[in-house]
């Protein structure tokens, strides 16, 4: 967060744009615990190759992909590089050249998917590397790291770990309630009382059908003590 | 001709009311879960997975039946009244569906996609039906090296071809190997990567993954912008699906020629129907242009909607062979299935038909009946799918959450498997969000451990020279073929680089 640029009107830091060094970070770890693992394994029978053997080659793989990546994310922060589409796996290159299309074609589908409405934020359009005219400015700023709403993200992923700890003892009707309420709410409802009729009618029914129909075990209250 | 009598077998067995009854339950099921938007078809069978577990194999089994094509036939649907598309393989179709449907023509346009998809189910189905014995003996002749080729073909097709980014997809293939580590390592016994936690000595769970980055990966991705996005607005879908006379004959050569497209790619283990529907979408565009059909691009042309929607359906027909014959998972949906036969102590590959031709046959004939099964359910019964796309977006993703969880903790019964789901969830996040493709770390879950063994299987022969890698006609030719798209591929990324800087500067 040392610098701000001039053309961001939030003042986002450099190494605020340079948070896809996450990525490059996870690979590194994933590569070091494969490799350290592959040293410190305790091998069994003498096969040959044995099993650090692939462990070691996916290892070093990950070491040079993380640092190829962290290279060029540091060389390119995230506003002068055009993201690929967000989850979207497919090369568009590929799929334009295959299908004869033009990169309007693309934008049209999926609108809820790219469009961004005018957050403040959003309203600041930098020098896009844009590849057609047509390409409307919104969509350009769905792809900058101020769209992501990491509030109500941690939210969620608060009320997921949540269900995870109360299961044990609260049992499946009272933790999958919780935690529908908890989703739907973060997510923007706000008819509380409606909310919880839904979230309780819902876990009940599955306590329902695969606790009673289909013989599978959830938990129970307290582990069925009362 | 044997395999006739032994499919008649396969239906005396599958048509009885009970087993309907599965393929009813699996259809609608699938149906719902393909049509909700974000959701596809390897969700269905993910999520519905721990459902069949209180069944016997050969109902567990016709019920996928319907849950595999059923997702294939709802993801359609939201694409076209609501111009999201449900999963990857469905873009192609949206561009004309969604115009149809724009200019009042929704009830035409669900009718096509519903009977390409039964088209290409069929088509693809029967050539599975005929042709997996000539698989099966082709797989013979498969030795660890050959598969060991095929598994590199499908990493570096879906990391480096297919990926918007070479280096993400490459990043991404890896991870995936590295989770498929965790475990005991089957030829020596030896236990890693899984820190001494019991519930990690066999692995994580295919589900698990699957789940985690696919669905709650998606769910805190949809947190990060649900009140920044605008909502889109559903098209009413006027009634039940109909098609006239004069619209069939119009789609009917689309729909073959969509499946032409489609069956071919379904047992290359490339990553999935969006490279078959696209091409099947480009051929009729080039078509319409000749033709100077002026439907095409302004009003919707029912061509563009028909052909890449029987090439999806027509892809996972034939990728159900490739797994059911060679026992190499060619989707996420087929490794899912794959994990599933095993559950039941079954392994796909060529002893399968030998040791569970039963079982197998009845599963090709529910396929066969679940098709006309969902072609009714999709014909009549339009407007209630359509329905499914007014559930409000926050109860849609609470409820994809609550199943979630349900799914993983009813498969393993084990909180181990949820602390992972949920942190596999956060990962499909942070991927979605830096743009780095999901595809190729699904397929390193997927063929990772097979790549693996095959390897080490073939270095062992060999002790350990490597040129046995590349010692058959079959491994030769793989590789070949690899360098060449691999080849075509750089140079389409290096041409539309220019065009872009080009582009730019204008």
């Amino acid at each position: 967060m040392s610098t701000s640029t001039p053309t961001r009107a939030s003042g986002r830091g450099a190494l605020w744009r340079r948070k896809e060094l996450v990525m490059a970070a996870i690979l590194l770890i994933v590569g070091l615990v494969l490799l350290i693992g592959a040293q410190t394994m305790d091998v069994l029978g003498d096969s040959a190759p044995g099993p650090q053997f692939v462990p070691v080659i996916v290892g070093v793989a990950l070491l040079v992909v993380a640092v190829i990546l962290a290279i060029e994310v540091l060389r390119h922060a995230e506003e002068e590089r055009v993201l690929p589409d967000e989850g979207r796996d497919i090369s568009r290159d590929l799929l334009q050249d295959l299908s004869d299309t033009g990169t309007a074609e693309f934008r049209a589908v999926g609108v809820a998917d790219l469009a961004e409405d005018a957050s403040p934020a959003g309203s600041t359009t930098t020098a896009a590397t844009s590849d057609s005219a047509a390409e409307p400015a919104a969509e350009e700023t769905a792809k900058k790291p101020v769209a992501s709403d990491l509030r109500t993200t941690g939210y969620v992923l608060a009320s997921l770990v949540g269900f995870v700890l109360i299961l044990p003892w609260a049992g499946w009707v009272l933790s999958a309630a919780a935690l529908f309420w908890c989703v739907a709410r973060a997510l923007g409802s706000r008819r509380t009382w409606i909310d919880l009729g839904v979230a309780l009618l819902l876990s009940s029914f599955i306590q329902l059908v695969f606790g009673g129909l289909l013989g599978l075990s959830l938990p129970v209250l307290l582990g069925g003590a009362l | 001709m044997e395999q006739i009598p032994l499919l008649l077998d396969g239906f005396a067995s599958a048509l009885t009311p009970y087993n309907l009854l599965f393929v009813l339950i699996g259809a609608v099921l699938g149906t719902a879960v393909g049509v909700l938007p974000g959701l596809g078809s390897s969700m269905a069978v993910a999520l519905l997975l721990p459902i069949t577990f209180a069944l016997d194999p050969t109902a567990a089994f016709i019920m996928f039946a319907g849950v595999y094509f059923g997702g294939l036939f709802g993801d359609s649907t939201a694409g076209i009244l609501l111009n999201t598309p449900g999963q990857s393989s469905a873009i192609a179709s949206t561009f004309e569906g969604h115009r149809m449907a724009r200019n009042g023509r929704a009830a035409v346009a669900l009718a096509t996609a519903a009977i390409g998809a039964f088209i290409g189910g069929l088509i693809s189905t029967t050539i599975v039906v005929f042709f997996s014995p000539v698989l099966v003996t082709m797989a013979t002749e498969f030795g660890p090296a050959e598969y060991f080729a095929l598994a590199v073909f499908a990493f570096l097709a879906i990391s480096s071809v297919v990926s918007e980014s070479v280096l993400r997809g490459i990043g991404a293939l890896l991870l995936g190997v590295a989770l498929a580590l965790v475990g005991i390592d089957g030829p020596s016994g030896t236990e890693r990567y899984s820190f001494g936690i019991p519930n990690l000595f066999d692995g994580i769970d295919i589900v698990v993954v699957t789940v985690g980055l696919l669905a709650l990966g998606e769910v805190l991705h949809a947190a990060s912008r649900i009140h920044r996005d605008p909502s889109s607005i559903t098209l009413p879908t006027g009634g039940i699906a109909r098609i006239g006379k004069q619209d069939f004959s119009k789609a009917l050569p689309a729909w073959l020629r969509g499946s032409a497209f489609g069956a071919p790619f379904g047992m290359i283990p490339a990553g999935g129907a969006e490279v078959p529907t696209f091409l099947a979408y480009g051929t009729e565009k080039r078509l319409a242009d000749r033709r100077q059909d002026p439907e095409f691009g302004k009003s919707g042309s029912i061509k563009g909607l028909a052909a890449p929607e029987a090439a999806a359906n027509a892809t996972a027909g034939t990728a159900l062979g490739t797994l059911l014959a060679l026992g190499l998972p060619t989707s996420a949906t087929a490794a899912i299935l794959l994990a599933a036969f095993q559950q039941y102590g079954m392994q796909p590959g060529p002893l399968l038909f030998q040791r569970s031709g039963e079982l197998v046959w009845t599963l090709l004939a529910s396929l066969f009946i679940g098709l006309v099964v969902l072609l009714l359910l999709n014909m009549l019964l339009a407007p209630v799918w359509a329905r499914l796309l007014f559930i409000p977006q926050h109860y849609l993703y609470a409820g994809i959450t609550v199943l979630a969880m349900l799914g993983v903790y009813a498969t393993s019964s084990s909180y181990v498997d949820l602390y992972l789901l949920v942190g596999l969830g956060v990962l499909g996040f942070l991927m979605r969000r830096f743009g780095m493709p999901l595809a190729p770390l699904m397929i390193g879950v997927i063929l990772g451990p097979l790549a693996e063994t095959e390897l080490r299987r073939a270095l062992a022969v060999s002790e350990g020279d490597p040129s046995i890698l590349v010692s058959s006609p079959i491994t030769i030719g793989v590789y070949i073929v690899l360098v060449g798209i691999v080849v075509v591929s750089v140079v389409q990324h290096l041409r539309h680089a220019r065009e872009d800087r080009r582009q730019q500067a204008a």
